[in-house]
Parts: C-alpha cells; sequence; structure tokens
C-alpha cells in the first residue's frame, strides 16, 4: 500500500476514534420519554414547517400541517427545546421530560412576523428539503407523475442539463448525459445503490415510474455517502417507502409492445418482518419505421433512401427482484436478504450506425444476483449511522452472430462467403462481480457530522465462443478491480451548510493486449495496471434570502473506466486495454429561487453554470468502416462551459407548466497530440481539432412540460389529468462543426417532438388509466450517430395501486 | 440586495446570450470557396483516433494557410485518392468499399459526382488509358476467397464498366500475394507484387522480382516475369511498385525496406527497367543501395526525363525495431539515367504516412510536396534539376490524403 493510502486510511480511523470517545462520555444509560405539542404563532395559526429540537442532542422533528410535533427517545428529566425555522424568530423553552410517558407540551406561540406571510405556509416535501441541500440537486417528485406511463429515463428528460439519448425503441441502448458529462461519467443508484449492480435487465428502460417515489439528480459533485466516481453527477432513484402496497400495471403500445409490473410490499408491524416485490416483464417488436439507405445486395450499391419498417430488433425482458428481512428492530433499522433473477433476450438490427443492417445478430442475457442490505440509524449510540450493501453479480452475456448472409434494410438477404453477418461468434461471456458499499456517519453535534464511506467492486470477466474455442483472447481472463474511500464532514446551520470531501480511488485492471501488431512476433501479452488517484472537493449552499438559494461546488475529481469500457460488449463496443482514468476540475454555481403568490400560485426559478476542465475526457467515439462499431476513447483536454435553466409554475394542484433550457460549450483543447505505434508515422502533431466544438453530442436543447389537473370528474374521487410534453435538439454535426463546408457534412437536423398524454385515476389513484401519444408529429428523431428513434407511437397503460 | 441583483442579472444575461450564440453556430452558407482553384488537396484530420478528410481547394501553394475551416468536402472513413484526367476519384480503402468522383461544377466549385462500389477494398487503382481507370482487389488470405477482381472504370461515367474474375493461385504458389502497383502498356497489364504471410506478416521470399503481366481487357495471366538482381518491386499498399516514363518504358523500385513492413531484407533495394511493352526486364539495373551508401527509397514519384522525386530512409542499417516505422525520410532527386542521388537539403528529416500513397503533385517543372515536421505540415516546392527546396504554405492537417492539379 502506497504512503498517500496508508495516510489516508490512517486520518479516517483517527477521525471516527475520536467520534466515538466523545460520545461515550455524553451518554449514559438513562430513562427516557417523549413530548408532544403544537407550535403557533400570535394569531393562533399552526406553524408549519418549524424545527423543534432538544438542546445539546441531535433529536429533532419538523412540525406538520397542523403545527403539532412528537419528539421521542428523550432522556428524561429537564431539557430546552428550540424552535427555529423560516422566517421564524428562534425560541427558547424549558420543559420536563418523564420517563416512559409522553408528556404534552402547552402550545409555544413564536414570532413569524419577520417573514414574508406565505413563507410559513409552505411546506417542504421531502423533495424541497433535498434540493435545499449543498449539492446541486433537482428532485423529481413522482408523487404526481406516477400514473403517467412514461419510464423513468423520458421523464427524466425534463430536468434541466439532462439528455437520455437512446439508439432506438424499447429495450435499446441509452446514454444519459448531464452537464455536459455523459455515458459512466453520470452513474445511476437505486436507494443508494449503484445500479449497475443489478445486472443488465434492470434498468432505468425496466423500472417502472411506479416503484420510485422520488429521483434526486445531483448536479456536480456527490454526497461521500453516495461513494461513487461519477464525474458528472447522479441520479437517484428512491423507492417508495410505504409500508404495505401493491402496485400493478400493465401497458400495451404500438409495434406491439408490452409492459407488465408488479410492485409490492409488505411488513408485519408488529414482528418487523418485511418482504417487498418487484417483477416486470417487457416485451417489444420495435417494428417502427425508419427513414433507410436501400443496398442493392447484388451491387453493393445504395439504389434508394425509403421509409422500411425495422425487421430484426425484438426486445423481451423479464426480472423479479425479492428483499425480505426484518424492519425496525432495535438492532437494525433494516436488514434484508435480497435476489435478482433477471433474462433479457434482443435482435441487434444495426451496427453503430444505420449503414450496418443485421438479421441474424441477437443478445442474450441472464442475471442472477443476491445481495444483502443493513441499515441502522444510532447504533451503539445516538447519532451514529451505519449501513451496509454486499452482492455477487453473477451475469452470463450471449453474443450470437452466426448466420452466413448480408441484409438490407429491406429485409432481403443473399447468401455471404464469410460467415457471420459482422464477425463470426457464438460466445457467452461470463461476467462474476463482488460489490459492496458500506458507509458510517456520525453526527458530531445538531450542525455537525461526518461520513465515511467505502465502495469495492471486483469483476471477473471469461469468455467462451463455441465456434472459436481455440481463441487465444478469451483464454485470458480479464479483471477489473475498484475501491473508492470517501471521508466527508457536513456543516448545517438553517441558512447556509457546506461540506468539504476527500476521495482515494483505486483501480487494479488485469486484461490483455495485442503487440507488435502485423509482424511474425504479434502476440496476446498478460498486462496488469494499477493506479491510485486521490480527489478532493466542498461544496456549500446558502440562503440569500429565505426563498433564495445559491449553491456553490468544486471538485477534483477522477472518473475510472468502467470493465464494458474496457474489456469491450464482445459485439458492437470494442474493448479498449489503455483506456485511462479521465480527470478533471469542476465549478459548478447555481442559484434558485421560489416565489409564492396568495398561497396558489408557486413560480420556481433555477440557474446553474458549469465550468469543467477534463484531462483524459472518456468518449464514446464511432468508427466509419462497413460494420460501424464504437469504442471509449481517451481524449487529450475538454473544456466545458454550460449555463442551464428552468422555469416552472404551479398554481394550486390543477396547473403546472416548465421549460428547461440547457448551452454547453464541450471545447476540444489539445494543442498538440503524440501519435505513436501507429502505422501512420510517429511524432508530435498539430491537432487540428483545437478549439472546435465535440461533434456528436447535443450542445443546446431544451425541454418543457403542461399539465392540467381536474378532481371529481364525473365520479367522485377521481381525477383527470392532461399532460403535455416537449423536447427539442438543435443539429448537431457528426464531426468537428467547424470543418468542412456545412453541405457536405453529416449532420443531426433540428428536432422538435411533442408528446401528449391524458390520465383518469378512481378512488384516489386506485385504478388508473393513461392514454398517451409520443412524437405526435411524426417528427424523425434521431440519436448517436444518426440512429433513428420510432415516430408517432401510442400507449395505454392501467394501473391498480392498493395502499 | 445589490449582490442579489448582480447574481440574478448576470444569470439573466448568461441566458439570453446562450440564446443568441447558439444561432450564430447555425450560419450555413459561409462557404469559403474560391472557384476555380487549381490545386485540389485532401486533408485527412485525426482527432479522437478517428480520421474525417477534407477536399478543399487553393490557388496557391506557396504562401497563406490551407485549412479546412468552413470549407471542403467532408469525406468519412478511410480514403485513398487518385486523379483520372478530370476527375478525382475517393476510395474508401482499410475496410470501406465505396467510391465517388470530385469533379468542378459549372461555377467552378468542386462536387461529388457518381458513387459506386466495390466488393471488397481495393488494393491498386490507376488510370490506364485516356477513359478508364483500372482497380484491382485481392481477397485478404485464402480462407476469403480465390480470385482477383479486375475493375474497369469509366472516367466520364464515374461508373463501374467491367468485372472480370481470374484465380489467384498462380501468382500465389510460395505465399499469398500483396500487390504494390499496376501500369498498363502495349495492351498488357503489369502487375507487381509480393508475398506476405496474411498471418502473421513475415515476408519470406525476398530474393526475386515477380511480374504478373495479362492481357488487356480479357485480363489473363500471359507471364510471371521473375529477375534475381534485386527482392520484390515495392511495399505493402504504398503503390511504389511500378512506374512508366515517357518512352513506355517501365521500371520496378524494390526496397524490401524493414521501415515499410518487410520482415527482412536479402537484397539490395535497386531498380530494374521493362522495355515498353515486353515481357522481359533488359539488363538495366541501378542498385541504388551502394550507390546511396546502404539507404533504402521508401516512397518515389516520377517527374519526367529520367527524375524520380523520393523519400529515402536514413536509417542505415533497417532493424527489426523499425519495422513498420516508415521514419527518418530525407527527400532526394534520383536520376534514373546516370544513377545519381541527390539530397534537398532545404527538407528537414521527417517521418513518412506509412502504407499511403505518396501525395505530391508534380506541375510546371515543379514538384509539391507536403512535408509533417512537429512544426505542422508545409508545402516544399522542389526543382528537380538544381535539387533545391523552398517553404511554401502550411496546411492545417494532420496528413495529406490526396494532391492534384485540375485544369
Amino acid at each position: 500500500m502506497n504512503s498517500k493510502l496508508s495516510k489516508f486510511y490512517l486520518l479516517s480511523f483517527l477521525l471516527l476514534s475520536l467520534a466515538n470517545l466523545s460520545l461515550h462520555s455524553a451518554t449514559q444509560q438513562q430513562a427516557k420519554g417523549s413530548i408532544s405539542g403544537r407550535v403557533i404563532d400570535a394569531q393562533g395559526t399552526p406553524v408549519y414547517p418549524a424545527t423543534i429540537s432538544i438542546e445539546g442532542l441531535t433529536i429533532g422533528a419538523y412540525t406538520n400541517e397542523n403545527g403539532e410535533y412528537k419528539l421521542e427517545n428523550i432522556p428524561s428529566g429537564k431539557q430546552t427545546i428550540t424552535i427555529s425555522g423560516i422566517g421564524v424568530k428562534p425560541k427558547k423553552t424549558a420543559i420536563t421530560v418523564i420517563a416512559n410517558k409522553t408528556t404534552e407540551i402547552f402550545d409555544i406561540e413564536v414570532d413569524n412576523s419577520v417573514s414574508l406571510s406565505e413563507v410559513s405556509v409552505i411546506g417542504k416535501s421531502e423533495a424541497r428539503k433535498q434540493q435545499e441541500q449543498a449539492f446541486a440537486i433537482t428532485v423529481l417528485d413522482l408523487n404526481r407523475a406516477q400514473v403517467i406511463s412514461i419510464p423513468l429515463n423520458r421523464l427524466l428528460n425534463n430536468v434541466s442539463g439532462v439528455r437520455v439519448r437512446q439508439d432506438g425503441g424499447v429495450g435499446s441502448n441509452y446514454n444519459f448525459s448531464l452537464n455536459g458529462f455523459s455515458g459512466n461519467q453520470v452513474k445511476f443508484f437505486l436507494d443508494g445503490i449503484p445500479m449497475d449492480n443489478f445486472g443488465p435487465s434492470f434498468n432505468l428502460n425496466n423500472i417502472s415510474t411506479n416503484m420510485a417515489e422520488r429521483v434526486e439528480v445531483y448536479k456536480g459533485v456527490l454526497p461521500v455517502s453516495l461513494g461513487a466516481d461519477a464525474l458528472g453527477g447522479a441520479v437517484n432513484i428512491v423507492s417508495r417507502k410505504d409500508a404495505n402496497y401493491l402496485d400493478a400495471s400493465y401497458a400495451i403500445g404500438s409495434f406491439n409492445t408490452h409492459r407488465a409490473a408488479i410492485n409490492g410490499a409488505y411488513t408485519d408491524s408488529k414482528t418487523g418482518f418485511t418482504v417487498r416485490a418487484n417483477a416486470f416483464y417487457n416485451y417489444s417488436d420495435n417494428n417502427y419505421k425508419v427513414f433507410a439507405p436501400i443496398k442493392d445486395l447484388n451491387t453493393n450499391k445504395i439504389v434508394d433512401n425509403r421509409w422500411v419498417k425495422r425487421f430484426h430488433d425484438n426486445y423481451e425482458a423479464g426480472g423479479i427482484r425479492l428483499e425480505s428481512g426484518i424492519t425496525n428492530k432495535s438492532y437494525a433499522d433494516y436488514l434484508l436478504a435480497g435476489v435478482i433473477v433477471s433474462k433479457n433476450d434482443k435482435d441487434v438490427q444495426t451496427g453503430a450506425t444505420m449503414d450496418a443492417v443485421y438479421g441474424g445478430v441477437k443478445v442474450k442475457s441472464e442475471s442472477l444476483i443476491p445481495s444483502i442490505r443493513y441499515k441502522k440509524d444510532d447504533l451503539f449510540t445516538e447519532g451514529l449511522s451505519a449501513s451496509f450493501y454486499g452482492a455477487y453479480n453473477s451475469v452470463n452475456t450471449f453474443n450470437i452472430d452466426t448466420i452466413s448472409r448480408s441484409y438490407n434494410w429491406l429485409g432481403e438477404s443473399i447468401k455471404d462467403s464469410t460467415r457471420g453477418e459482422r464477425a463470426y461468434t457464438d460466445s457467452e461471456i461470463k461476467n462474476r462481480e463482488w460489490l459492496s458499499t458500506a458507509n458510517v456517519s456520525y453526527m458530531l453535534d445538531t450542525h455537525q457530522s461526518i461520513t465515511l464511506n467505502h465502495v469495492f467492486s471486483s469483476m471477473n470477466r471469461k469468455i467462451h465462443d463455441k465456434v472459436d474455442p481455440e481463441n487465444e483472447s478469451n483464454k485470458i481472463p480479464q479483471k477489473l478491480t475498484k475501491n473508492v474511500t470517501g471521508l466527508g464532514w457536513q456543516i448545517k446551520y438553517d441558512r447556509w451548510n457546506a461540506n468539504v470531501f476527500g476521495k482515494l480511488y483505486n483501480t487494479n485492471s488485469s486484461t490483455y493486449k495485442r503487440l507488435d501488431e502485423y509482424t511474425e512476433n504479434a502476440r496476446l501479452e498478460k498486462v496488469k495496471d494499477s493506479k491510485t488517484y486521490f480527489g478532493y472537493g466542498a461544496a456549500t449552499t446558502f440562503f440569500i434570502l429565505p426563498k433564495l438559494q445559491a449553491k456553490l461546488s468544486y471538485e477534483q475529481a477522477y472518473r475510472l473506466p468502467e470493465s464494458t469500457e474496457m474489456f469491450g460488449d464482445g459485439l458492437i463496443q470494442q474493448r479498449n486495454p489503455d483506456l485511462k482514468a479521465e480527470s478533471s476540475d469542476n465549478v459548478n454555481l447555481g442559484i434558485a429561487y421560489e416565489q409564492h403568490l396568495n398561497n396558489e400560485h408557486i413560480l420556481y426559478f433555477e440557474t446553474n453554470l458549469i465550468y469543467r476542465n477534463t484531462k483524459d475526457f472518456i468518449l464514446k467515439g464511432v468508427s466509419l468502416t462497413t460494420d460501424p462499431t464504437t469504442a471509449y476513447e481517451n481524449l487529450g483536454k475538454v473544456l466545458t462551459k454550460g449555463i442551464e435553466g428552468g422555469v416552472k409554475y404551479r398554481w394550486k394542484n390543477l396547473l403546472h407548466a416548465g421549460v428547461n433550457v440547457t448551452y454547453q460549450s464541450i471545447i476540444d483543447n489539445q494543442q498538440f497530440e503524440k501519435n505513436s505505434g501507429s502505422l501512420v508515422g510517429e511524432g508530435i502533431f498539430e491537432h487540428i481539432s483545437y478549439k472546435e466544438r465535440l461533434p456528436n453530442i447535443p450542445y443546446f436543447f431544451a425541454n418543457g412540460d403542461a399539465g392540467v389537473l381536474f378532481q371529481n370528474v364525473i365520479i367522485k374521487n377521481s381525477e383527470l389529468t392532461l399532460d403535455y410534453l416537449f423536447d427539442y435538439v438543435q443539429k448537431y454535426y457528426l464531426s468537428f462543426p467547424g470543418l468542412g463546408a456545412k453541405a457536405s457534412k453529416k449532420v443531426i437536423p433540428q428536432q422538435m417532438s411533442h408528446d401528449i398524454a391524458l390520465g383518469y385515476t378512481l378512488e384516489n389513484g386506485k385504478y388508473g388509466f393513461v392514454l398517451e401519444c409520443t412524437n405526435i408529429t411524426n417528427e424523425k428523431l434521431y440519436d448517436n450517430y444518426r440512429l433513428q428513434k420510432p415516430g408517432r407511437a401510442f400507449n395505454f397503460k392501467v394501473r391498480y395501486f392498493l395502499r | 440586495m445589490k449582490l442579489i441583483k448582480y447574481i440574478t442579472n448576470f444569470f439573466f444575461i448568461g441566458l439570453i446570450s446562450l440564446g443568441m450564440t447558439s444561432c450564430d453556430d447555425t450560419t450555413d452558407d459561409e462557404n469559403t470557396e474560391i472557384p476555380n482553384a487549381p490545386y485540389v488537396i485532401s486533408l485527412g484530420i485525426t482527432a479522437n483516433g478517428t480520421t474525417t478528410y477534407y477536399v478543399v481547394s487553393t490557388e496557391n501553394l506557396m504562401s497563406d494557410k490551407i485549412t479546412a475551416v468552413g470549407k471542403g468536402i467532408e469525406q468519412n472513413g478511410y480514403h485513398d485518392y487518385e486523379q483520372g484526367n478530370q476527375t478525382i476519384f475517393c476510395v474508401g480503402g482499410l475496410g470501406v468499399t465505396s467510391a465517388t468522383g470530385i469533379v468542378r461544377d459549372a461555377n467552378g466549385f468542386l462536387q461529388e459526382k457518381g458513387d459506386f462500389v466495390f466488393d471488397e477494398s481495393l488494393r491498386a487503382f490507376s488510370q490506364i488509358d485516356n477513359n478508364t481507370m483500372l482497380g484491382v482487389e485481392i481477397p485478404a488470405n485464402a480462407a476469403s476467397g480465390n480470385q482477383i477482381t479486375f475493375y474497369t472504370v469509366d472516367i466520364n461515367t464515374v461508373s463501374i464498366t467491367n468485372k472480370v474474375r481470374t484465380p489467384i493461385a498462380p501468382i500465389a504458389t510460395l505465399e499469398w500475394p500483396s500487390i504494390t502497383g499496376i501500369c498498363m502498356s502495349e495492351n498488357r497489364v503489369y502487375m507487381t507484387y509480393f508475398g506476405m504471410n496474411p498471418t502473421d506478416y513475415s515476408t519470406k521470399f525476398t530474393d526475386t522480382t515477380y511480374v504478373a503481366v495479362y492481357s488487356y481487357p480479357e485480363m489473363k495471366l500471359e507471364t510471371i516475369m521473375k529477375d534475381t538482381r534485386t527482392g520484390p518491386a515495392g511495399s505493402w499498399y504504398a503503390h511504389n511498385g511500378i512506374f512508366k516514363v515517357e518512352s513506355g518504358d517501365m521500371y520496378i523500385m524494390s526496397n524490401s525496406a524493414l521501415a515499410n513492413g518487410f520482415s527482412q531484407s536479402t537484397k539490395n533495394a535497386a531498380f530494374l527497367r521493362i522495355p515498353k511493352g515486353q515481357t522481359k526486364f533488359d539488363d538495366y539495373f541501378f542498385d541504388f543501395e551502394t550507390k546511396s551508401g546502404g539507404l533504402k527509397p521508401a516512397h518515389i514519384r516520377y517527374i519526367g526525363d529520367g527524375l524520380l522525386y523520393a523519400e529515402v530512409s536514413t536509417l542505415n542499417p533497417q532493424t527489426t525495431a523499425d519495422r513498420w516505422s516508415d521514419k527518418a525520410l530525407k527527400c532526394c532527386i534520383i536520376d534514373l539515367n546516370k544513377q545519381t542521388i541527390t539530397d534537398i537539403e532545404e527538407i528537414p528529416v521527417h517521418n513518412g504516412n506509412g502504407g499511403r500513397r505518396f501525395n505530391v503533385l508534380v506541375d510546371g517543372g515543379y514538384v509539391y510536396c507536403p512535408i509533417t515536421t512537429a512544426e505542422g505540415t508545409y508545402i516544399y516546392r522542389v526543382d528537380p534539376q538544381t535539387a533545391t527546396g523552398e517553404r511554401g504554405a502550411k496546411i492545417s492537417t494532420t496528413f495529406v490524403g490526396g494532391f492534384f492539379k485540375l485544369d
């Protein structure tokens, strides 16, 4: 272990033991009691929300809409409670807590005249509370959106700075970009657990909107507790907390698309026994029409461009995620053992571009993922929280390309002398990965806390190709191990909070390389690499006015290569064993403002400035050969400056509208390039694309939504909703935009699409129906090197929700 | 409060200005091409491992800067360029098999014309008469096929007019052939090649020169010419095996250079001559390696009057460590008649483009050649009579893919 590493561990150990020490002296075994009461203002109106806390302890609560609060587990005897809140003049009151009893406290009157009148009546949903963290975070509150059949990944398009890029229809690869970061620079989490852990079937495509309570989108700096090496930010999907519920939905749509999902949870309040299950099944023919070049198979010549149906793009996926264990025990908030079993089966219609058409290429995968998860707040002592997640991923992927035919977009084929449409293979890729995340945090006092987080993953890959069993490269097992340790300190006051953190990254890879290519010494050689990086950062947020918040964060961050980026997918994505970690300096400055009028109109305004200076930018490139492939490459230096902004308006619960606009200048900042080991000479060369905008990345885009809600339509306790979404992307070039005559350049044209959804719920949401039309105007939509997406499509969804 | 106002203003101005900058990017009609500019250069620009070509025209090779900023026909994928009369053929090499022609339109601007596809990638493509280009395609190894395909392409219509297949076997008796050049003389097509193992890329047969002679247009193999005074003609993908002079005689160049892909060299680098239309070498023998003190030419271009412009490797001797490196080249004028080699002192020693066409232009008694060093790529104008060079215009490119003149 190098000295940097050991120092870091020593420091964390010291901090933790220090925290433990102070804690032991402060807490003796003591009898405990509870208090309850109400906070009102001079007019007798309940004050909501206000914070009630016990001085010198870490016990606190918010008042509810009626101004009521309840505090439990307070050491008996004389205590002082403090009432505070936005626009509330802090007040202290002495109370006496009686052991094993709930003491009713008289109404406490506070002075809230200092605030704007509307402040006191605005409740903070959990979503809003998350927004106020020091991190630049946008929260998508799904309590409203739940009935909409839109999959999560498309819903995320409505967050400013966010673009979800998709290769095609249901089950196609998607790529998420956030403020100029894309792909694996942005990480996904489900309840704080990295979603990479769930295998290839359980991804954003398949997570039903029903299952999520809210989605937190972190832009820039991430909380230490998420503990990942994502540079650009993260998306954390928070699943429903309802103890007992059943949520079943089925949707049928264009292109023979079927989606069924059942989510449920049962918890026995007496024994704490709980079972949670999610199951899904998705199927689609994806036979939507595309405008494609038609090749004459005899002459190989492109004879025409025509609208044709995709003919080899079926997708089928199913899976179940089961978790069971105990909750709310003295030794565990939860202790759950789980398993994911899933399978998917996908036809591959095209290569990395639509120039390559396939008729027999398939990808299948099977996953079996047992896991365990544990969390306890106030473990051993108050204010100490611990959580752990561990899993073993066993994922087998099958790539099949065995037929000796070539296809064109009409679905016609002729016999081909070479076997395989792109590269003859019938291989099984066995990925075995150990994963764990551990998190310990301790509240030093009411304002300060420290968090220590460690994420470990170790992936082993073995490949066996049935039609090429002697393949030398498949005999070399590949391995990638990563350790990321983070230590952070947070301080939190009413008007501001801040955190400082350090992260230690370590990666060990073992793979193979081809050396001395094109000589008789050409050989495969096992290569090993080990790298350690140290990153750090800080974030702060400050309320300039009760409703005007500013956020500033900085991070010197690293993004480690993923196993699939280094080792490839065995099919269209090529391997790159030389892929390096991406490092960057990131600054994020944001401002958010909320204005309330007459307690009825809410106007929310948010804007962020982004500055990122990146080295070894990891970019997904497309190689334009007869069978186009993709590969991840390091691009020397890239400078990103961006601005994004959003406005949201809401009138009561009945009307809402919002727009987000993002502009990013992502510039190639490399002036000279060293070329070595290449067949086209070596030496230092001028990097001609210096100061050019990076190609094939959207840089100016906007989206918006508007909706109305009518209550009690025809039947009591029913709701009728009408939602509209639009999406705009400025045209962008597939090569450096400043080079070449514009008329000769390949371009993704300006795109504008509109979706509309009509929803109806009965019995307060127990039954739901949605009729949705996406891409109403049947616009040609493209993404990722002109891969065409579906045109106008209809979708009907039925949902049953039982609480 | 002032601060708040300042910050909000800042953000609003930012949002508005971003809307404006994005509009700037969309102006489409900023073509800066000068009509009827005589010189046409294909700029190969490599970034992030991907090469994109921009075919631009220019009036001036000796001053200013030649760039693809806002101009040039963009072409994706690897390309090779070859001129046939007033058409520049752009052929996708290394895996890409489509081809198109670039011609001048009525207004004097460059435009793409025609579009055709070869089955596999071409190993040779040259003009053989006033109307015709001849292309040669050969499978990469025995598993992928056993026929050579000859394509004739009509220069005026930019389309394939004929496709003839002939067995590879007679020229593949020792080793799989790699083609290095074609030439036409008196209804015969002369094709130079060397044997390279398609699996381990070794060249075990380097002590004989081979030239396959085919009848045209039937493309029947007439004979295989052999000579043991020097090694095989040409090197991998470099189109440097054979060339024709004014009299109709043809010369072959043999280098067996490790820096150009050979795994061994057993004979001196040399030139041999085939008299016009004949199927035998005459007794002309130019032992380049002896006369140059042990050097090997890498890339050559015939200028006229028995003079060759050449890039000659300064590595002496070339070792296995130099394999495929194509580096440390000096520029020379080679006189085939006097058998002399004169260095062009003004051009710095530089690295080559590896297996690509030698992109130089012979025009008005001068040779124009792009040279890439750490300073960038510059055109040098060479006077072959005095063997002197002068640095001219800078080209903003990673390398030059093609260099031509249109009338």
